[in-house]
């Protein structure tokens, strides 16, 4: 069935587009992550241009996130405290991160600059995820999901303003999380991506958050900070397509009401390890199209 | 008072349609061929897919017509993939012009068996002579470029030549009729396109008629896309709205079917 995209001025298959938006969706409602850095290439694929691609995505994870962040609500598995502090963080490494795209757009630099951090980021967080949740479960049921109040990993446990996260089981100072998300919201800026690759890990490794917290937690504040982006893609550059988002959103919704469902049943590491595997491979293949010749040498 | 939506969308498209067939085709030539199209406007409304197009009209009896359909040509700017040490990336932007956004040629054979090179050149009736007038800016790696440009327009269905696309019938009083039928390409943008007869006869054109097809968005897509270009904060506050309403509301159906959970302690 075709559908038209009234901003994107293309005719679709509607069920090409649910069917790529299912897929992302399991894997947000799985592994708390917002899905933009794998949609944005699945719809290219399908002839949307890549600026109504990301726009619209943002528009979509609204909708995923909505029901994503929902469904682990109803499971406890959301640390709303942990969430703001989260997205006030997140926002503000995003501004400077837009600022410093600018310098190095002026430069001429920015692309080449995007591409190296995209691998240097994804495959040193793809590669210490795999490698943690492999020993973690060589150690089997040795170590179980800490339930007791933890501090954050290092200098970040002994920051000032110290307080509870009863939700996550963590005793952090309020500005772990605000300063370690500003550094991903930073990232996220510079890869112009929504950042949840990057989150998820911080949240685990440094915060010492319990894996199904951090998911709905990281659903959470992707809800708030795809709304603002939405709403400003649609003012700044008219490239939301609402038809587009919501056939998505049609899909990832379902998906991620399995993948939230799913997650319930395997243990933290084996969702570390999916979620590491799949930024490895993105990170290989990203590698691997650097170094070969490009079959077009002009792209929009 | 409410007015009738679909009595409106009626109006509108018989007025658009009645406008369409009213616009005369502009004849040049001595021998200047007819032309006709039908439906004389492409609407792309909400399961908008491509549409049938037929074009027709007659030639002189001894002539063969070539139909050609153009978009407006348009600066289009792309990002350029060069060698940055080992590695490709983007190294800049190119500037393409002097081309139409869209080229869909017909003929009854190749055109080379029955027009001279000069004039292929002189009405750009082939991809040789688009090559030649295409204008890229910065020009470098001139070849490549125009090759992955066609490339990316072949992909789209927005250029192609279709040598035993236009059928011929059987001449009468003088008149040979002609007719081409093909699907308009659906991910050919909105535009206001050319269509183009022209009649060849011992390797010279010696007329040409031309009708403009107006490829519009209608109904529902024409709606949103004008709420997106004038009252673009409404817009995105509705998108955020719509999709976090069908976030919520799938998650509602989700647990009436699966049941509702809550963590047993926290």
């Amino acid at each position: 069935m075709s559908v038209f995209l009234p901003v994107a001025g293309i005719s679709v298959n509607a069920f090409a587009v649910a069917g790529a938006g299912g897929l992302v969706g399991f894997l947000s409602g799985l592994l708390g992550v917002g899905g933009g850095f794998l949609l944005t290439p699945l719809l290219m694929m399908l002839g949307v241009a890549p600026t109504v691609a990301a726009a619209s995505d943002t528009c979509a994870i609204v909708a995923t996130s909505s029901s994503g962040m929902a469904a682990h609500f109803r499971l406890g598995n959301v640390d709303h405290r942990m969430g703001f502090l989260l997205l006030l963080g997140a926002l503000s490494g995003a501004a400077i991160g837009v600022q410093i795209i600018k310098v190095l757009r002026a430069s001429g630099t920015a692309d080449l600059f995007i591409t190296l951090t995209y691998i240097v980021v994804l495959g040193g967080v793809g590669t210490y995820m795999l490698v943690e949740s492999l020993r973690s479960l060589r150690r089997g049921a040795l170590v179980p999901e800490a339930r007791v109040a933890v501090k954050p990993l290092g200098v970040f446990g002994r920051l000032p303003f110290q307080i509870r996260f009863p939700q996550s089981g963590v005793h952090a100072s309020v500005f772990a999380p605000y300063v370690l998300c500003a550094i991903t919201g930073l990232l996220a800026a510079i890869m112009g991506v929504g950042g949840g690759f990057i989150m998820v890990p911080m949240m685990v490794y440094i915060l010492r958050m319990p894996m199904r917290v951090v998911v709905g937690t990281d659903l959470f504040q992707i809800l708030f900070a795809c709304t603002g982006m939405t709403i400003m893609h649609a003012f700044t550059n008219h490239t939301v397509d609402l038809v587009l988002a919501l056939l998505v959103a049609t899909g990832s919704t379902v998906g991620a009401q399995l993948g939230a469902r799913l997650s319930r049943h395997l243990k933290g590491d084996h969702l570390k390890l999916i979620l590491a595997s799949i930024v490895l491979m993105i990170t290989t293949e990203m590698a691997v199209s650097l170094i070969l010749r490009p079959s077009s040498l002009i792209s929009h | 008072m409410m007015s009738d939506p679909g009595l409106g969308r009626l109006a509108v498209t018989t007025a658009l349609w009645l406008w369409a067939a009213s616009l005369p085709a502009r004849a040049e030539g001595a021998g200047a061929p007819t032309l006709k199209l039908t439906p004389p406007a492409v609407e792309m409304g909400m399961f908008y897919s491509g549409a049938e197009l037929r074009i027709e009209g007659t030639v002189q009896a001894g002539s063969e017509p070539i139909v050609v359909i153009r978009g407006a040509g348009r600066e289009e700017i792309f990002n350029k993939k060069g060698k940055a040490g080992p590695i490709w990336v983007n190294v800049g932007k190119v500037r393409i012009s002097g081309v139409p956004s869209l080229f869909l040629r017909f003929s009854p054979e190749p055109v080379r068996n029955f027009v001279h090179r000069a004039e292929i050149d002189e009405h750009q009736l082939d991809e040789a002579s688009i090559r030649h007038q295409m204008r890229i800016e910065p020009d470098q790696d001139r070849d490549a470029i125009v090759e992955s440009w066609l490339a990316l327009k072949a992909q789209e269905g927005t250029y192609g030549l279709s040598r035993q696309g236009v059928r011929l019938g059987t001449a009468k009083e003088g008149r040979v009729p002609y007719w081409v039928e093909f699907h308009w390409p659906k991910k050919a943008p909105p535009a206001r396109c050319q269509v183009s007869v022209y009649e060849c006869r011992d390797g010279t054109i010696i007329g040409t008629t031309t009708a403009t097809l107006p490829v519009l968005k209608v109904g529902v897509p024409a709606g949103l896309a004008k709420l997106a270009a004038e009252r673009a904060v409404l817009y995105g506050v509705v998108a955020v709205v719509a999709a976090a309403v069908f976030g919520f509301g799938i998650d509602f159906l989700a647990a009436l079917i699966f049941g509702r959970k809550r963590a047993a302690a926290h």
